[in-house]
């Protein structure tokens, strides 16, 4: 018994020795890239090389350790895209699998997971954290702050994203475990009963994400707050960080009842509870929690991207922003009606007729702020002389996209319509013109619109447009055949349809057949932007003008290209956001 | 870079493409079909559910969905947009 417990207490310090060892030896790995040939154009650190560093540490310690928002954000930004791989890669394997009608290339079980696990990944691993990307990297240059409120939970929070993702990934990636197969919803009884430990990984992981989605959110009120710069007024803020600070205001209200209902789930399933089983609140009182914060997710995950857009269109059109001021409204009405649509995806449930009808009511009156958007982006152009840049071709392609979501999603919203489409592709066709067609729309445009802040370099514009085009069809291929399919009847979240009895299985094998055709599309164009991010940002032709937008010769030059053109001219990398001394100006 | 469109030039062309998208769907919808399918344009004119009569439901409904918001914007840009380009 001795010798086993001192046995024990050796090999803990032996293992921490090895760690300490390990990490001096990460202190001493400096600058490893740029012992490549191309020394000069190199390094994946995000600024510009020929600056110096002098108050970082080097290598991957600085990425370790760092509190800089702008290398949080481009750590957010990094861990997003490889989720977005991730839940890209596990959704070809799914619609390659819905090539044929038949159970072909995977188990319905393992179908299943990956169902489940695409869309947690691809909402709370790639949309939450690469919103946080931007907001990280540019709230603070665009309103003038040193930095983040809190620097070091801002680091914080983005390190409980990495194990978060871990355990949701752990039924994949731990020999002999099953993932979770409950959908992204995790509706009891099913997610209660469901026998895999996977699911509890998958639980306590997504608890993790809501935990660094509310702590990031707290520091983004605070910092809108109360570290604006002098000249940076509430009427002067520009509508990004408006966005980002209704966003988080959602995320404060609707992210730690989800933590708690997580709870309630973890607890029922191990413990024993009774908060979701029929003897104690109910199968429905999950779907209540669930979509008292599902809903406002939805806009937690559109908002921020609508400020990027409305950030973008006006740059390359040439002309401000039409209605600022209804723009920031409609944006904080958002905010308002999303907590009370919630039970429209349970009218199927059999609620209450009279609560259905309330419901639908608060959702066809949010139907009328989006319009309002949609209304001034377009207005915003069409006076304008539009630069057909990739980022602006990012742009329209969201509003054409959402125009077809949002006009899906109204009647989606009216009950009756509801009856008829509810669980068919035609929901699931509406909510990916949403998040692919527009928010990953908008998410391609900020990333190409600042690409030369925050590379240094320029992006390769002719595999832009690629990437623009493949996307577009793609997008449209893809969800156009499932909006066909739900139409039709075709349920949605099933491994094969050889079963179905709905329609004639040829038929629904053409529209799924069109529908992969689409994501492989979409794949195609998904590998060019990731060769033109790499290969751009690591031998890219350097931007030599603090305006690569020529956003000057139409009054358009904001601050966070201020920003950049001076740290240009001073031959040193600011630590901070930059005090700015110059006049700050509006959309 | 430098070289620049007309606004409304895009707009039209990003209208026709949701319009067009609408008559596609009128199109394989009526190809299909499926059963039940009745449709009656503005709740007034009774349509066969042929490709024909599923393309002119789509095309009328969305185009002038689209096009009475393409017309408000043309109305409220010209007489209220104070950020004209000079």
């Amino acid at each position: 018994m001795g010798d086993m417990a001192s046995g024990q207490i050796a090999i803990t310090v032996l293992m921490g020795l090895l760690l300490v060892v390990v990490a001096a030896l990460l202190t001493r790995i400096e600058n490893w890239r740029s012992y490549a040939p191309t020394a000069g154009a190199s390094s994946l650190t995000g600024e510009e090389t020929s600056y110096g560093h002098s108050e970082k540490p080097g290598g991957i310690t600085r990425w370790l350790t760092t509190v800089d928002h702008k290398d949080i954000g481009i750590l957010y930004g990094a861990f997003a895209l490889v989720a977005f791989a991730v839940g890209g890669i596990m959704v070809v394997l799914m619609r390659t699998e819905l090539m044929w009608a038949g159970e072909d290339i995977m188990s319905a079980s393992l179908y299943n997971s990956l169902l489940t696990s695409h869309g947690i990944t691809m909402l709370f691993l790639f949309g939450t954290p690469i919103i946080a990307a931007f907001g990280n990297y540019f709230v603070p240059l665009l309103i003038g702050a040193d930095d983040m409120a809190f620097p070091r939970i801002n680091a914080i929070a983005f390190w409980l994203l990495p194990p978060g993702a871990l355990l949701i990934w752990g039924g994949f990636l731990i020999p002999g475990m099953e993932a979770a197969q409950t959908s992204w919803t995790m509706y009891t009884p099913l997610s209660a009963e469901q026998p895999m430990i996977g699911a509890d990984l998958m639980i306590l992981g997504l608890h993790l994400t809501g935990v660094s989605a509310t702590m990031g959110a707290i520091n983004f009120i605070a910092t809108i707050f109360t570290e604006r710069d002098e000249e940076v007024t509430w009427a002067n803020l520009d509508i990004f960080s408006w966005t980002m600070l209704t966003q988080s205001g959602l995320i404060l209200f609707a992210f730690p009842l989800l933590g708690s209902a997580l709870v309630m789930l973890l607890l029922d399933r191990n413990v024993g509870t009774t908060f979701f089983a029929t003897e104690g609140g109910g199968a429905i009182l999950w779907q209540h929690l669930f979509w008292f914060f599902g809903h406002p997710e939805v806009y937690i995950l559109v908002l921020p991207p609508m400020g990027l857009i409305s950030y973008i269109i006006p740059r390359f059109s040439g002309r401000k922003l039409f209605g600022f001021k209804f723009v920031v409204y409609s944006t904080l009405a958002i905010g308002v009606l999303s907590f009370g649509v919630w039970a429209h995806h349970m009218f199927s449930t059999g609620i209450d007729p009279r609560l259905q009808v309330s419901f639908m009511a608060v959702s066809l009156a949010i139907a009328i702020p989006s319009a309002v958007k949609t209304f001034n982006w377009i207005t915003t152009m069409w006076n304008g002389k539009i630069r057909l840049t990739t980022p602006m071709l990012f742009s329209i392609g969201f509003v054409a996209n959402f125009i077809i979501g949002g006009v899906t999603g109204v009647f989606l919203a009216t009950i009756p319509v509801d009856y008829l489409l509810h669980d068919t592709y035609y929901v699931v066709g509406h909510f990916h013109y949403v998040i692919m067609g527009a928010i990953a729309f908008a998410v391609f445009a900020g990333i190409y619109y600042w690409f030369p802040i925050y590379t240094g370099k320029m992006y390769q514009k002719a595999l832009g447009k690629w990437h623009f085009w493949l996307t577009m069809i793609g997008t449209n291929l893809t969800f156009f055949g499932m909006l066909i399919l739900g139409y039709l009847g075709m349920p949605r979240r099933y491994a094969t349809y050889n079963l179905v009895s709905v329609g004639p299985i040829d038929l629904f094998t053409i529209l799924h057949q069109s529908a992969t055709i689409g994501a492989f599309i979409l794949l195609i164009g998904q590998l060019v932007f990731v060769w033109n991010v790499v290969s751009s940002w690591l031998y890219g032709r350097r931007v030599a003008d603090g305006d690569p937008w020529d956003l000057k010769d139409d009054a358009l030059y904001s601050r966070e290209f201020r920003w950049h053109e001076r740290r240009m001219n001073d031959d040193l990398v600011l630590a901070d956001g930059g005090a700015s001394d110059d006049g700050s100006e509006e959309s | 870079m430098s070289r620049r469109l007309s606004g409304r030039r895009v707009i039209y062309i990003v209208y026709a493409a949701i319009v067009s998208i609408a008559a596609l769907m009128g199109f394989i919808l009526g190809t299909i079909n499926p059963e039940g399918m009745d449709p009656t344009l503005f709740f007034v004119v009774d349509l066969p559910a042929t490709p024909v009569g599923m393309v002119i439901f789509g095309v009328s409904t969305i185009g002038l969905g689209l096009g009475a918001l393409l017309l408000l914007v043309a109305y409220v840009a010209d007489r209220y947009d104070d950020a004209e380009l000079s």
